[in-house]
């Protein structure tokens, strides 16, 4: 144990972490400007050249605001929940490759346990909905749990169908095994399903009821003033670009460019662009599509989407299994 | 005095074109049934180069193993010869460290059989 | 000391310190208006922690369900070379079962009318 590798581990863990805050929050800045030009009007352009230091400066604004902690609030659930929605939105991308081996954590298992931890934060919104003493608050956090593990449902499956055709669950070899060709072309209209339910699962327009701002007075995060609300923002924003990540890893091809065959600036480049490219659909579909009413989110993943999906999981292995393409 | 003609503003002649108000939705682009089988094409394709992709990397994995199957014994041997002479050389070290020690043995073994045991740890000075 | 380790540490480090600082940069002056709960401008009425509609708990026990059946179909995805016919014909009678079922629930309409009240 040097204090060599001590340092070098330091700073993978750094160099990880600190442009992915760096980049949920320009996600914020780049949204606001790409639904201004689609809105014929210019997003934010005061702060720094062109508005690019918009969201430092709403981070500033909101560490100098009060922490309310209302009455008859559970305060240590209270403060709590955002923390817990936050540290499980980071600690997943330690999972993430951005080349052959260029990963924090290369478990054998990664698949399972970006499910797992992607999981387990559900239950800041839970506990943001409870330990507020809102009903608004409560029947937001409500709705926003149920759809967020109705689509975990379609979520896990679809992913399941894509580890059928890798057969390990590292994502490094989900990867490698994409080089004959990336997993949108064989698998389309699941892919399609995965766009649809990872706009559901990061609830955003338009399946943004829970959180939607005439209706239920900002959802389950009514009671929230400062950090915690800024939590709140960061895992929401952050659990988009992991999605964007992950869609981008399981279908198009993660950090391989087509023909080249590198390691390094090459492939972290190419990861982004993909990425870069999911986020702006992300954008786009919000700016462009009405919101959905609440039964008809719940009636679209139970009897529209879900049956596919079993069909396809059952057709899946007939598949592989008939044509030995394991 | 008189005004000049009052000048109004009137539609151009011949009037403004129809307004198009009722909901329209047309049916463009390609028909249900030339979608499906596209898309059903490229799935078929695409399956096809996700075999062949898979039984390449079958192969691979094939030449992997077989080649660890091949290498092993000349790299156990290689590392056995390492470890034997480290051992040698530590039980040197030790029998020059304790040589005013009465009655110790360098390199004794802890069990009450004298079949030779490979040492867990290798000390690398 | 790897990097998992040192990233584990650091994340909720990082959330304590921007907490932290938080609390230290900003006052902290609370009255009677700003501790009560948001209602619109209105005094809260009647108790906040009401009962809920059945349908949030009829989610949650298909979302354990199929969650489940995900769950258990995850050792099949990546062995598919070591089981030959035998286990796949197993993967497909777990499928099929689970499929009954949920033809049943759908046309029970256990799905059809969430949240669709029917006195209001």
């Amino acid at each position: 144990m040097t204090i060599n590798s001590t340092i070098n581990s330091l700073l993978e863990a750094l160099i990880v972490i600190g442009p992915l805050l760096g980049s949920i929050a320009y996600v914020t800045i780049a949204e606001r400007k790409i639904m201004g030009s689609m809105q014929r009007r210019i997003g934010p352009n005061k702060v720094g050249y062109y508005g690019l230091l918009q969201a430092f400066a709403d981070a500033l604004k909101l560490l100098v605001k009060e922490l309310v902690l209302p009455s008859n609030t559970d305060k240590i659930l209270f403060v709590l929940a955002p923390m817990i929605s936050l540290v499980c939105g980071l600690l997943v991308w330690t999972l993430i490759p951005y080349g052959k081996g260029l990963v924090i954590a290369d478990f054998s298992l990664g698949i399972v346990t970006i499910l797992a931890i992607s999981s387990v934060a559900a239950y800041g919104i839970i506990l943001a909905g409870w330990a507020s003493n809102n009903k608004y608050s409560f029947i937001g956090s409500l709705r926003a749990t149920a759809q967020l593990i109705s689509y975990e449902v379609v979520f896990g499956l679809i992913i399941l169908l894509v580890i059928f055709f890798v057969g390990s669950f590292n994502l490094t070899t989900i990867i490698e095994s994409q080089k004959a060709i990336w997993y949108i072309v064989p698998l389309f209209p699941i892919a399609l399903m995965f766009l649809i339910a990872i706009l559901a699962e990061s609830n955003r327009a338009p399946f943004d009821l829970p959180e939607s701002e005439s209706e239920l007075t900002a959802g389950f995060m009514t009671e929230y003033s400062a950090f915690p609300f800024v939590f709140f923002f960061l895992a929401e924003y952050g659990a988009i670009v992991f999605l964007s990540t992950l869609s981008s890893i399981l279908f198009l091809g993660g950090y391989l460019v087509p023909g080249i065959e590198s390691n390094g600036l090459m492939t972290g480049l190419s990861l982004g662009f993909k990425t870069s490219f999911i986020l702006f659909l992300f954008i786009w579909i919000r700016a462009s599509f009405p919101r959905l009413r609440y039964d008809q989110l719940m009636s679209s993943i139970w009897s529209k989407m879900l049956p596919i999906v079993i069909a396809f999981s059952i057709l899946i292995p007939c598949i592989v299994k008939a044509f030995e393409i394991y | 005095m008189s005004a000049p003609a009052p000048q109004q503003e009137l539609p151009r002649p011949g009037g403004f074109p129809e307004i198009r108000y009722k909901r329209y939705v047309p049916k463009i682009g390609p028909s249900g049934l030339v979608l499906f089988s596209g898309i059903t094409l490229m799935c078929t394709l695409g399956l096809i180069r996700v075999g062949q992709g898979n039984l390449e990397r079958r192969e691979l994995e094939r030449e992997k193993v077989w080649s660890r199957i091949h290498l092993i014994p000349m790299l156990q041997a290689e590392a056995d010869r390492d470890t034997y002479r480290r051992e040698l050389a530590a039980k040197e070290r030790e029998a020059e460290i304790m040589k005013d020690v009465k009655g110790w043995k360098a390199g004794e073994s802890v069990y009450n059989s004298d079949r030779y045991t490979t040492k867990s740890y290798v000390v690398v000075p | 000391m790897n990097s998992f380790l040192f990233y584990f540490i650091l994340v909720p480090v990082i959330v304590i310190a921007l907490l932290g600082l938080n609390l230290f940069f900003a006052q902290s002056k609370p009255n009677e208006e700003k501790l009560t709960t948001f209602e619109c401008g209105f005094s809260p009425v009647e108790q906040a922690r009401q009962k809920f509609s059945i349908h949030f708990y009829l989610v949650g026990i298909l979302f354990l369900v199929f969650d489940l059946e995900v769950l258990l179909l995850f050792p099949a995805a990546v062995s598919m070379n070591s089981i030959s016919q035998s286990g796949f014909w197993i993967l497909l009678f777990f499928l099929i079962v689970l499929t009954v079922g949920f033809i049943y629930e759908y046309s029970s309409g256990a799905l059809n009318y969430t949240n669709k009240d029917k006195e209001s």
